[in-house]
């Protein structure tokens, strides 16, 4: 379970996130939607700590995961990252083989001897439904997938080193239809065992994917509730524009 | 004049210049080629000059040259692409890079018979090595640091950022990130900045002159602290100063083919590498 | 199969279920109606209220599923005339409760066996029950094969109905008293004539759906 506490979020003096407070249950999908610079990928990536990359922003608020908060000064960032796997915009798989790129996470956090890497990777790249299509050549760069087998490679590729939770940053906008459809299918598949986060532009993708739906403008959460709710009956003027398009 | 001449003017102009610079570096290839050829021979590459430089070959400078090619890449490489991982991957983008770059800027701006010059003082003089191989290498060495520093930079910001961050998402250290998927993205590039680095050292005149080049020296050197010959500066010196300039022409223009031979051959193998590697880590 | 079809499949089972419960419905008004049979029709009447349920639960499931997965095309189609299906079949359901209420009143003293008869009372419910259960079939083959038959029912329904008010007409003038049932009865008949209006709606979604044409309203209005 993640749940925010007055999150709080700068980029030097810009307020990029405003008093974020929720709660996403375990092995839901929880979409965020809203226009581009509204803190929706920010709070993601508060998640996982990615933001830490970032030069001059600080975070006041706590942001808990199981109960622990992740930005308290005895969480292991590294340990973190493997607990919350992320999955980006663009397809970034490594430039090695396929086979590597997914035991790259079991590697870098020595995980297991050769056997165990070799069945992991079969395991995680089934449940990224890619195994038929890979099998056979797995010592293949990863680089002669097309863009939606590479993003399921890097789907697999975060589901092997069994985190709990997977954040996706607009996972599927550089897709094509059918490779898009593969990947909801997939999520839609892959809540049963993670909770997942996905950031999206395309509403009907978050409506067809996530359970919760929270939608942020200029930094704020403007509302949060069900999908079901969100799409049929919004509480607030702001939300309705949105997704029916009247947004000034 | 209509659009369409002046198309067809400006265009037969670049061509036209174009055309003038490959014919120069032919010209000048071809001169060196067919005043040295002849000379060329199994015994002009492997023995010592004789009678005054007039005859005999040019083993010891071509010994001298790899000696000073080999030591100051191997001073200047790893400290080199150690300063470019530090300032792409580490620093903050604060005052102390940019202090370092333009330093590392102005450094490769310097006439390199400066760099001679303190090499001459620090390592021949005050440290006390003497004219020898290990003075000339770290003289040379100084020398190419910021054009491996800068090509190691640019190597390493080419890399996307995605493949940083997805290897980070994967609860890899940083160290780990560097050694396991930019480094090896960014090698082809490090190598052809290496490689350009040793085409400069094999054909630098000045830096050794103060710090190793020995006149005429026909024996091998047997450790890092002997003087060596080197084909630039032998070639100085026959052309400039022999005893028998006239006598030693064709030995001069034997030198000069050599030294664009190795220079050549370094440039093709940075071009080999950089294919072989690129292979290897293609990306999309 | 996709999560989005499956969606889709739950939704037409539920319609699937409303529908055979309306069957039963008025299958089981028709029995108490000649039976006489006060019981059943009480319990008609009680399952009414499922009848209700089942169509707030499809609509609300029917507004989820276009809110959520946008559909297009034969999705689209599907849903839209599954929720005017849902509709119609509640009417029918209302139909059969009154049909039970009518029963269930008894104030009235039965028509003579004999004008039952000629008013082919009989014969309606069953031409409804199978309409009924022929656009049920219609819609889980997805053929529209049987959809002029169903119609061509239709019209003999509301040809039996005109007859009907002509033969009450001559009937009450010759047997005054029976004023009250007579009347009662003819609102039965034309409840009945309603119920086949609806299964002729029913079947004129499902051609919607399946072939994408409209029949509503005269398919002459198409042709031109």
């Amino acid at each position: 379970m993640i749940e925010a506490k007055n999150v709080n979020f700068y980029y030097g003096n810009f307020h990029a996130l405003k008093n974020i407070s929720m709660q996403m249950e375990a092995n839901t999908v929880t979409a965020f939607i809203g226009p581009s610079g509204c803190g929706k990928s920010t709070f993601l990536r508060i998640l996982n700590r990615m933001n830490d990359l970032i030069d001059d922003t600080h975070l006041a608020g706590e942001c808990l995961i199981d109960g622990q908060n992740i930005y308290d000064k005895s969480v292991q960032v590294d340990e973190l990252r493997k607990k919350v796997g992320m999955v980006f915009q663009k397809p970034n798989p490594f430039p090695k083989s396929i086979f590597e790129n997914v035991a790259y996470g079991l590697r870098v956090n020595s995980m297991g001897d050769k056997s165990f890497i070799a069945g992991r990777v079969e395991e995680s790249l089934r449940g990224a439904a890619l195994w038929e299509e890979v099998k056979d050549k797995l010592k293949k760069s990863a680089f002669e997938l097309s863009g939606g087998q590479q993003q399921r490679l890097c789907i697999a590729r975060a589901l092997a080193i069994s985190p709990s939770i997977l954040l996706m940053d607009e996972p599927a906008s550089a897709l094509d239809p059918i490779s898009t459809s593969k990947i909801e299918e997939l999520m839609y598949a892959l809540k049963q065992k993670y909770t997942i986060v996905i950031v999206t532009h395309n509403m009907q993708q978050a409506a067809r994917v996530s359970d919760k739906t929270g939608f942020f403008m200029l930094g704020e959460l403007v509302e949060y509730c069900d999908t079901k709710k969100m799409f049929l009956n919004p509480d607030k003027a702001q939300t309705q524009n949105y997704i029916t398009g009247k947004f000034g | 004049m209509n659009k369409k001449t002046s198309q067809k003017v400006a265009f037969l102009t670049f061509r036209l210049l174009g055309l003038l610079v490959v014919g120069i570096l032919f010209w000048i290839l071809g001169f060196i080629v067919y005043n040295g050829i002849g000379i060329i021979s199994w015994e002009f590459l492997t023995t010592a000059p004789k009678e005054g430089m007039t005859a005999g070959g040019i083993l010891p400078a071509i010994v001298g040259t790899l000696c000073l090619v080999v030591g100051s890449v191997i001073f200047a490489f790893p400290l080199g692409v150690m300063s470019g991982i530090y300032m792409v991957e580490y620093a903050k983008n604060g005052w102390v890079v940019k202090l370092i770059r333009v330093m590392t800027n102005n450094l490769g701006s310097i006439p390199s018979v400066v760099f001679g010059l303190f090499g001459m003082a620090l390592f021949v003089n005050t440290l006390g090595f003497g004219d020898s191989i290990i003075a000339g290498s770290l003289t040379l060495g100084l020398l190419v640091l910021p054009l491996i520093i800068r090509t190691t930079e640019e190597a390493l910001k080419a890399i996307p950022s995605s493949f940083r961050t997805g290897s980070l998402a994967l609860g890899a250290t940083k160290l780990q990130t560097i050694r396991r998927v930019v480094l090896p993205m960014a090698f082809p590039n490090i190598i052809t900045g290496l490689i350009l680095s040793v085409g400069r050292i094999s054909g630098e005149t000045a830096p050794i002159l103060f710090t190793v080049a020995a006149y005429f020296l026909p024996k091998l050197p047997h450790s890092i602290f002997d003087q060596v010959m080197a084909l630039p500066y032998h070639l100085y010196v026959i052309a400039t100063s022999g005893t028998d300039i006239e006598a030693s022409r064709p030995i001069a223009y034997g030198t000069a083919l050599v030294l664009i031979a190795i220079v050549l051959f370094m440039n093709t193998l940075a071009g080999m590498l950089r294919r072989y590697f690129g292979k290897k880590v293609k990306t999309n | 199969m996709k999560h989005t079809e499956r969606e889709l499949q739950s939704l037409k089972e539920e319609v699937s279920q409303m529908w055979k419960l309306v069957l039963s419905q008025l299958e089981k008004a028709k029995q108490s109606y000649f039976s006489g049979d006060i019981e059943l029709a009480r319990e008609i009447a009680s399952r009414e209220k499922r009848v209700d349920a089942f169509e707030l639960k499809i609509d609300s499931d029917c507004e989820n599923y276009i809110a959520l997965f946008s559909p297009v095309a034969v999705d689209l189609r599907l849903v839209l005339s599954l929720m005017k299906i849902s509709s119609t079949l509640e009417r029918i359901g209302d139909f059969s409760e009154g049909i039970a209420r009518h029963v269930i009143e008894e104030d009235c003293n039965r028509m003579p066996p004999q004008m039952l008869e000629d008013l082919q009372l009989d014969r309606m419910f069953d031409m409804l029950t199978g309409m009924l259960s022929d656009s049920f079939v219609a819609l889980e083959s997805e053929n529209t094969k049987l959809a002029g038959r169903i119609l061509a029912k239709d019209k003999e329904i509301d040809a039996m109905y005109c007859n009907s008010i002509a033969l009450i007409d001559r009937f009450l003038s010759e047997n005054p008293s029976f004023i009250h049932c007579g009347l009662k009865t003819l609102l039965l008949i034309r409840k009945l004539e309603r119920i086949g209006d609806h299964c002729g709606n029913i079947v004129e979604e499902i051609v919607f759906y399946v072939d994408a044409k409209v029949l509503k309203h005269g398919a002459k209005q198409n042709k031109e």
